[in-house]
Formats: structure tokens, C-alpha cells, sequence
């Protein structure tokens, strides 16, 4: 009984978080698609980031070390950058930098709720400011930085955000059983 | 603050940022010049479409249902134009394959080639929407095994869309019009000069040329440059892709036009467009392919 219950502990984390940390990668593109419409409104850009709201769970409830976290971030990071972009390295280097950066802050604040969205803020703000810093080595975007931090950048912050706040609670519920 | 900051940590760091550039440089002018995507990259593509297709149809089913309940209201005062235009049907079908024919017959009579009639469609849907600002880049569920190619233009049931830039077995990857910024990725385009007859031979002094340089998101605009023509444009003009260069067909519906910026002796310079097809909500789509009889030439 007790050797059933440790395997259950090591191995199910081990499985289930690397197939959520997918699904979740794949649930961005999907959304992004089949909610584009909603998305788009009135010339703003939202863009759903469902990895990296479930990258600052997996930190927040200390879950990182239940498997090879930055191993995965790294793999899922290269799937993303091959699979929706023209090159290598923003995806990745964004989502390795902004979890590390979650990471270091969280683990300097108190350990209070709100203090946890300042992580996050802090989180998807990093994320967003590399990728257009990493876009401008190769391309020229459509939009300048103004134009970016207004119309795309504070909606998807926002947005992101309130999505991080919907599901804490069932996040931190699911932690509890994942790792009881 | 010291701590953090130590001399290892700094070498890190400066290795990170330069394996960083590195990477995305190289790899953005990888792929811009190569016409195949490699191995590994098509199989990893392939397996994600796989899932994705399956993860991707719950979401469609609820997609497809607030569509149709939203089309449930329209149906009744759609059903009573159809009907009338139903009739109409039977006399057009006969209209164009004579037309066709006869069409068919010209080009041989003139050794015209490469027009859009020269092209078969391949249907296909788009399965993800990369969650980018930066690259409006879209996945359908088409590769080379239905054979899509790199660089065919991609329409939907409006008009232009984008173009293939990748392509897997059994997906590939649309550029929108909307996010192309490198010159060999853009379109060209022409339209009707002001006052001046029908006609759509893009080598015609009357046509004005030019190629879609660039997309304003907040009006929801394409822009025209490098146009050959001094000729005024009037507001409403339709814009068609114009072939040259060859890749591209002629007479795929770009948009219409909304404005032109001249300068002070009246000379267009550049001419704002507003796309046909809304780039924001794209389902379906029609990959535009050179048919068989077309590559044997």
C-alpha cells in the first residue's frame, strides 16, 4: 500500500504535467482560431497564453520539482517555435526567461495571494517584451511599439491575467490531488 | 544583489543572449531560403497536427453551434432570395461552359498562360492560428501530400488571404497578407487607372502596378507602393493579383480601394487597400495549385 501510494506520487506528476503542459500549447493555437473573432475586437489583440499561465501554476503551487520542468518548457518551447513561427528561439528563449524570472520573484515575495499576481504580471509582461524585442532581429512588425503596447500588449496582459485569477482555485485544488 | 550578479552568472548570461540572436537570426534566414522544410521539423509538424485535429474539434463543434444558431435567424429571409437565384442557375451553368470553351479556345489562339483558369483550389481548414502578434501565421489541415506547395496564394470565400510559406505532409503553414514584410514574400497587384476601359492585361500603360508592402491593424488596411503608373485611381477600384512574377495567378481578388496618398503635384503614391477577406475569423480556405496540365508545360 504505502509503495503503491509513493509511485502514484513520483510517476503521476511525471505524466500528467508534461501532457498538460501540451495541451495547453495546443489549446493556444486552437483558441486563437476558433475564438479569433471575439479575439479581434475593434482592432485590439488578444492572445490567449495558456502555457505560460500553467508554467506560473506549476511554479506557484511548487510543482517544478516534481519533474524536469525547464526540460520541458525547452522542448514544448522548441514544438512552438516550430510548429506556428518562421524561425527558432522566440518562443523558446521568451517562455525559458519569463519562467525563470517567475521563479526568482516568487520566490523573493511573501507568500501572500496577491503578491501571486504580481508574479504573474510580472510573468507574461516579460514574456511579451522579449518576443517583440526577439521579433525585431528578423522582421519588421506590422505595428510600431505604441501601437503593440496598446492595442496587443495591456488586453493580453489583462486578459491572461483574469484567466490566471478564473482558475487558481481549481489549479490549486488539482495540485492538491496531483501531489497529495 | 552582489550574489546574484557573480562572474559565472554574467557568462551565462552573455552566452544566453548570444546563443539567443543566434539562433533566431540563423534560423529565420534558414528558412527563408530554403523551399523545403527538414526532416525532423515536417514529422514534429505532422504529429502535432495529428493532435491538434483531435483536440481541435470539441472547440469546433461549440464554434459551429453558436454559428449556426446565429444563422438559424438568417435562414428564412436567405432561403427566399436563393430560390430566386436558384433559377437563374441553370441558364448561367450553360453561359459559362460556353464561356469556358471558348476561353480555352483564346488562350490557345493567343499562347496565353498562367491565369487563374489555369489553377485547380485544393479545399482545406484551418486547424490553429499561431498565438503571435508578430507573425499572423495560420495551419490548415493540407500538406504535400494533397499538394500544396510553398509560396501557392491561399484564399478564402472573399478573397486573397495569404500564402503558403510552409509545408508539412498533412499540414502546412498560411502567411497572411496582412504580416508580409519581406520583399520576396510580396504580392502584386494591380487595378483599373481612373476613366479608362475594362481591361485587366497587367503590362497595359492604363493598369497601375504596384505590390502590397504592408498592413495597418488598427483600420484594418493593406498599402500599395512601388507603383508603376501615374495614373489617378478612383475610391472603390477592385484590386486583383496581377501575375507577374509569375508565382502568383492573375485575377485573385485582393479588396477595393479605400484611399490614395498623393504627394503635392497630384502623382499616387501610395494607395490604401481594405481587404476583401476578414483576416480575423478564417475557416475555410482554397489553396490555389498549378493543375497538372500547368507543370508539364
Amino acid at each position: 500500500m504505502y509503495q503503491s501510494n509513493y509511485h502514484r506520487r513520483v510517476f503521476v506528476p511525471k505524466l500528467v504535467l508534461p501532457i498538460l503542459l501540451f495541451l495547453s500549447f495546443l489549446l493556444d493555437g486552437i483558441n486563437n482560431e476558433f475564438f479569433s473573432s471575439v479575439l479581434n475586437l475593434f482592432g485590439f489583440q488578444i492572445l490567449p497564453n495558456l502555457f505560460l499561465v500553467f508554467i506560473f501554476y506549476i511554479l506557484r503551487f511548487r510543482l517544478k520539482k516534481e519533474f524536469n520542468f525547464y526540460i520541458w518548457i525547452l522542448i514544448i518551447g522548441i514544438i512552438f517555435d516550430l510548429y506556428f513561427s518562421l524561425s527558432i528561439g522566440i518562443y523558446l528563449f521568451s517562455y525559458l526567461i519569463s519562467a525563470f524570472i517567475m521563479e526568482f520573484i516568487d520566490k523573493k515575495l511573501e507568500n501572500k495571494i496577491y503578491n501571486s499576481w504580481i508574479t504573474a504580471i510580472v510573468g507574461l509582461t516579460s514574456f511579451y517584451l522579449f518576443a517583440y524585442f526577439g521579433i525585431l532581429l528578423i522582421s519588421h512588425p506590422n505595428q510600431t511599439f505604441v501601437q503593440y503596447f496598446i492595442f496587443t500588449f495591456i488586453p493580453t496582459i489583462l486578459f491572461n491575467t483574469v484567466l490566471t485569477y478564473i482558475f487558481y482555485k481549481p489549479a490549486l485544488a488539482f495540485s492538491y490531488w496531483l501531489v497529495p | 544583489m552582489k550574489k546574484f550578479f557573480s562572474g559565472k552568472k554574467i557568462i551565462i548570461i552573455f552566452a544566453t543572449v548570444f546563443v539567443a540572436i543566434g539562433l533566431i537570426i540563423g534560423s529565420s534566414f534558414f528558412y527563408n531560403r530554403s523551399n523545403s522544410v527538414p526532416f525532423i521539423q515536417r514529422f514534429e509538424n505532422d504529429v502535432v497536427s495529428f493532435f491538434s485535429k483531435g483536440v481541435s474539434s470539441p472547440a469546433a463543434i461549440i464554434n459551429k453551434s453558436t454559428d449556426s444558431l446565429g444563422q438559424l435567424f438568417q435562414t428564412y429571409r436567405q432561403n427566399q432570395k436563393i430560390q430566386s437565384k436558384i433559377d437563374q442557375l441553370a441558364q448561367q451553368k450553360i453561359e459559362i461552359n460556353n464561356l469556358l470553351k471558348e476561353n480555352q479556345e483564346l488562350k490557345k489562339n493567343l499562347e496565353l498562360k498562367g491565369t487563374l483558369t489555369d489553377y485547380q483550389t485544393v479545399d482545406a481548414v484551418v486547424i490553429q492560428r499561431a498565438p503571435t502578434f508578430w507573425q499572423s501565421v495560420l495551419v490548415i489541415n493540407k500538406g504535400s501530400n494533397d499538394g500544396v506547395k510553398k509560396n501557392a496564394p491561399v484564399m478564402s470565400n472573399k478573397g486573397l488571404i495569404g500564402k503558403v510559406v510552409q509545408v508539412s505532409n498533412i499540414s502546412s503553414k498560411v502567411l497572411l497578407i496582412s504580416n508580409i514584410s519581406l520583399s520576396e514574400d510580396r504580392f502584386s497587384v494591380s487595378m483599373q487607372a481612373e476613366n479608362q476601359p475594362v481591361n485587366s492585361d497587367p503590362n497595359d500603360p492604363k493598369m497601375v502596378n504596384g505590390v502590397i508592402s504592408g498592413y495597418d491593424v488598427k483600420t484594418n488596411t493593406l498599402y500599395m507602393d512601388e507603383l508603376t503608373s501615374d495614373e489617378s485611381v478612383a475610391k472603390g477600384t477592385i484590386v486583383q493579383t496581377s501575375g507577374l512574377g509569375g508565382i502568383i495567378p492573375k485575377g485573385i481578388y485582393v479588396g477595393t480601394v479605400k484611399s490614395v496618398k498623393e504627394n503635392s503635384s497630384g502623382v499616387a503614391k501610395r494607395i490604401y487597400i481594405t481587404p476583401s477577406a476578414n483576416l480575423d475569423s478564417v475557416e475555410n480556405v482554397l489553396v490555389v495549385i498549378k493543375s497538372g496540365k500547368m507543370e508539364n508545360k
